[in-house]
C-alpha cells in the first residue's frame, strides 16, 4: 500500500512540478519554448508595428529599388514597385492574424456551446447538432467560403463569417466528444446526487474539464484558419486590395516568381512557422493537461 | 432460487425506504437488458442493508434505481411515504439530499479541477446549512474523514485512493443524508485501506445516524458491515436474512455456492463451487433464473418462479428445495 502511495505521490508530483528533471517529456521543452517564442515575436511585430521606427512605410514605393533580393536595408526584399515586403508582412499580419483570432474566439465560443450542450443534454439537441455538424463538413470548405464571398462581396466582415463555418463545426465535434467524455464520470453523477442544478454541473463540473481540450484545439484551429485565410486571399477572394494580408503578398510576387522569389519563399516561411508554431504550442497544451489526469 | 414476493417486506414504522416490485430494463438493440426484475426491499432507519451477488446481477442498478438513477421502469420506491418514481424532476431534487451516494472508483468521483474543499462544501453551496454541517465546520468535518484540513486547498490527484474515498464520504455526510447508497466502495483500494474505510463508515454511520445500502461482491466485507443481508442473482432476489443468520446457515444454493467460493470455506458450506457463466439478462432462464446452474434444480424450478418465503427469524428464501438442515425441515 505504502509503494501504492508513493508512487501515486511521484505521478502527481511530476503531475504539478513541469520543472522535474526526470520527465521523460522534457526533450519536447525546448520545441515548446521555441515554437511560443516564434509567437510572441510575431505578435509584437504585428500588433506593434506601426509604431517600430525600423518598419517602413509598406505601401512607400521606390523606384530605385524594384524586385530587390533581401539585404540589411531590406530584411525581406522589395516588390514590385520597392515597397518594402518586410513592412507589408508586419502590415498583412495584421487582418491574417485578426482574422485567425476572432474567427477562433467566433468558433470557441458557438462551437464550444454547441458542442457542450450536444453532450451534455443528449436526445434531440445532440441529433440536431450532430446533423449540422455533418452537412457543413460534408460541403467541400474551401469552395464553401469561395461561394460566400463571391455572392456577398469581399469585405472583412463576410471573410470573418465565411471561414466560422469551417471552424464551428471542427471545434463543436471535439467538444461534444469531450463532453460525452467527461459528463459520464463519476464526478457529474455525484453533482446530481447531491442535487445540484443541470446548468450549474454544466459550469462548474462539465465544463472545467473540457476547456483544456477546447483551449488546445483553438490553438490547431488557428493555424488551420490562417492557412484558410491566406488561400483565400491568395486566390484574391480574400479583404480586397489594397488591403495587404499574407496570402496576397504571396499572390503578388507569384506574378513575377523568376524576379521576385523571396516574396513567396519569405512570407511564405513566416505563415509556415507561424502555423508549425501554433500546432506545437497546442499539441503540448493537450499533453500537459493530460499529463494532469492520467497522475491521477 | 431467484425469486419474486414481498413476504421478507416489514411493517415497522422506522421503515425508511420501500422498494416494491422495482422492475428496471435498459432497450438495447435486439432486445431488453431485464437489470432488476420485480425486486422488493425495504431499508429501516439506522440499518445497514448489504446487497450481494456476481457482476452484472443487478445490485448497482437496484440501488442506483433506488434514487432513480436510472429511474425504474416500474414499480415503487417509497421514501419516508413519498413514491419517488412519481417526482417530477424539479421535486426528486428538493428529496436528493436526503438520499446520498459513495461510488466505487475514488479518483472518477471528485471533479480533477476543484479543491477538496469545494468538492466537499459543493452540497452546501446548493442547499445552504441543513443541520449538523456549515461552511465554517467543513474543517471539522475533514478531521471527522481523516483528511487533514490543512489540505483543503488541494486537488484530488494529489491524495492517494483512500484518501479520495474519504473525501466522497465527507461530501455524502456534509447533507446530513438519511440513506446512503455504497456502490462497491471499497473494491477499488488495497486490503489494507479497504478496513480503514469499512471502520471510518461504520463510525460515521453510528456518529451521524444514517442507514447505509452497501454493494459488494465480496461476501467478507459484507457480512462484516451488514445488519441484513440481500443476495441477488440475475435480476432476483434469492435470500434475504439478518448478516449473523445468513452467515450461520444459508439456505439458498446460490447463497451456499458463494460462501463455498471463499478460500477456507469449504469446511463450512458444502456446496459445489459455481462453474458455468451467468446466463444472459437479456434473455433469462425461465422458472427459477438460478435453474441453469443449480445442482438441485428440478423440472418445477425450470418452469414455476420460486417465490419468497420465510424460513423462520427474519430469514427469507425463494427457493423451491431450500437447503434447510434438518430440524426445521421435519
Amino acid at each position: 500500500m505504502s509503494s501504492v502511495a508513493a508512487d501515486m505521490a511521484v505521478k502527481s508530483a511530476r503531475a504539478h512540478d513541469i520543472t522535474d528533471p526526470k520527465r521523460p517529456a522534457s526533450q519536447h521543452n525546448w520545441l515548446f519554448i521555441l515554437a511560443a517564442g516564434w509567437l510572441i515575436v510575431v505578435l509584437f511585430f504585428v500588433v506593434f508595428g506601426r509604431w517600430l521606427p525600423f518598419i517602413q512605410d509598406p505601401t512607400a514605393k521606390d523606384a530605385q529599388a524594384i524586385a530587390q533580393s533581401p539585404s540589411w536595408d531590406h530584411w525581406f526584399g522589395t516588390a514590385t514597385f520597392g515597397q518594402d515586403v518586410f513592412a507589408r508582412v508586419v502590415e498583412g499580419g495584421r487582418i491574417s492574424l485578426f482574422v485567425g483570432a476572432t474567427v477562433t474566439f467566433i468558433g470557441i465560443f458557438l462551437g464550444g456551446l454547441l458542442g457542450l450542450l450536444a453532450g451534455y443534454l443528449r436526445g434531440w439537441v445532440d441529433s440536431l447538432v450532430r446533423l449540422l455538424i455533418s452537412v457543413t463538413l460534408a460541403i467541400p470548405a474551401l469552395l464553401l467560403v469561395i461561394f460566400i464571398v463571391t455572392i456577398q462581396g469581399q469585405s472583412l466582415k463576410n471573410v470573418i463569417l465565411a471561414v466560422s463555418l469551417l471552424a464551428i463545426p471542427a471545434l463543436a465535434r471535439i467538444v461534444r466528444a469531450s463532453t460525452l467524455q467527461v459528463a459520464d464520470r463519476d464526478y457529474v453523477k455525484a453533482a446530481q446526487v447531491l442535487g445540484v442544478k443541470k446548468g450549474s454541473i454544466l459550469v462548474r463540473e462539465v465544463l472545467p474539464n473540457v476547456m483544456p481540450t477546447l483551449v488546445s484545439f483553438a490553438f490547431l484551429t488557428f493555424g488551420i484558419i490562417l492557412v484558410a485565410e491566406s488561400s483565400l486571399s491568395f486566390l484574391g477572394l480574400s479583404v480586397e486590395a489594397p488591403t495587404i494580408t499574407w496570402g496576397s503578398i504571396i499572390a503578388e510576387g507569384r506574378i513575377k516568381f523568376s524576379d521576385t522569389p523571396h516574396m513567396v519563399f519569405l512570407p511564405g516561411a513566416v505563415l509556415f512557422l507561424t502555423v508549425l508554431s501554433l500546432n506545437f504550442v497546442g499539441d503540448q497544451m493537450l499533453k500537459r493537461f493530460d499529463i494532469k489526469e492520467s497522475g491521477l | 432460487m431467484a425469486g419474486s414476493g414481498t413476504a421478507h417486506l416489514r411493517d415497522d414504522p422506522r421503515v425508511l425506504v420501500r422498494v416494491e416490485h422495482m422492475v428496471v430494463e435498459f432497450p438495447i438493440h435486439g432486445g431488453t437488458v431485464q437489470a432488476v426484475s420485480d425486486v422488493s426491499f425495504d431499508l429501516i432507519e439506522g440499518e445497514t442493508l448489504g446487497i450481494v451477488g456476481e457482476s452484472g446481477c443487478g445490485k448497482s442498478t437496484t440501488a442506483r434505481a433506488v434514487i432513480q438513477m436510472p429511474r425504474p421502469t416500474s414499480g415503487s420506491v417509497l421514501f419516508r411515504g413519498t413514491d419517488l418514481t412519481q417526482l417530477s424532476a424539479e421535486d426528486l431534487r428538493s428529496v436528493r439530499p436526503d438520499l446520498q451516494m459513495i461510488f466505487q472508483d475514488p479518483i472518477s468521483s471528485l471533479n480533477p479541477r476543484r479543491t477538496v474543499h469545494d468538492i466537499i462544501a459543493e452540497g452546501l453551496r446548493v442547499w445552504g446549512d441543513r443541520g449538523e454541517w456549515s461552511i465554517d465546520k467543513i474543517d471539522e468535518l475533514m478531521e471527522a474523514v481523516g483528511i487533514d484540513p490543512r489540505y483543503g486547498e488541494r486537488k484530488p490527484h494529489q491524495f492517494s485512493g483512500g484518501q479520495c474515498q474519504r473525501i466522497s464520504i465527507a461530501r455524502a455526510f456534509v447533507l446530513d443524508p438519511k440513506v446512503i447508497i455504497c456502490d462497491e466502495p471499497v473494491s477499488a483500494l488495497d486490503v489494507s485501506v479497504q478496513a480503514q474505510i469499512l471502520n471510518l463508515l461504520e463510525d460515521m454511520k453510528a456518529r451521524y445516524g444514517v442507514s447505509l445500502m452497501f454493494i459488494s461482491h465480496d461476501l467478507s466485507v459484507v457480512k462484516n458491515i451488514s445488519d441484513r443481508v440481500m443476495v441477488m442473482y440475475l435480476g432476483k432476489v434469492c435470500e434475504v436474512a439478518g448478516s449473523d443468520d445468513l452467515f450461520a446457515r444459508p439456505t439458498h444454493h446460490y447463497t451456499r455456492a458463494l460462501m463455498a467460493a471463499i478460500p477456507g470455506s469449504r469446511a463450512i458450506v458444502d456446496e459445489q463451487v459455481l462453474e458455468a457463466e451467468l446466463p444472459s439478462a437479456i434473455d433469462p432462464p425461465a422458472g427459477c433464473r438460478f435453474n441453469t446452474r443449480c445442482p438441485a434444480a428440478t423440472d418445477e424450478c425450470r418452469s414455476v418462479e420460486p417465490q419468497l418465503r420465510p424460513v423462520g427469524d427474519g430469514h427469507f428464501v425463494a427457493c423451491h428445495h431450500p437447503h434447510l438442515p434438518v430440524a426445521a425441515a421435519s
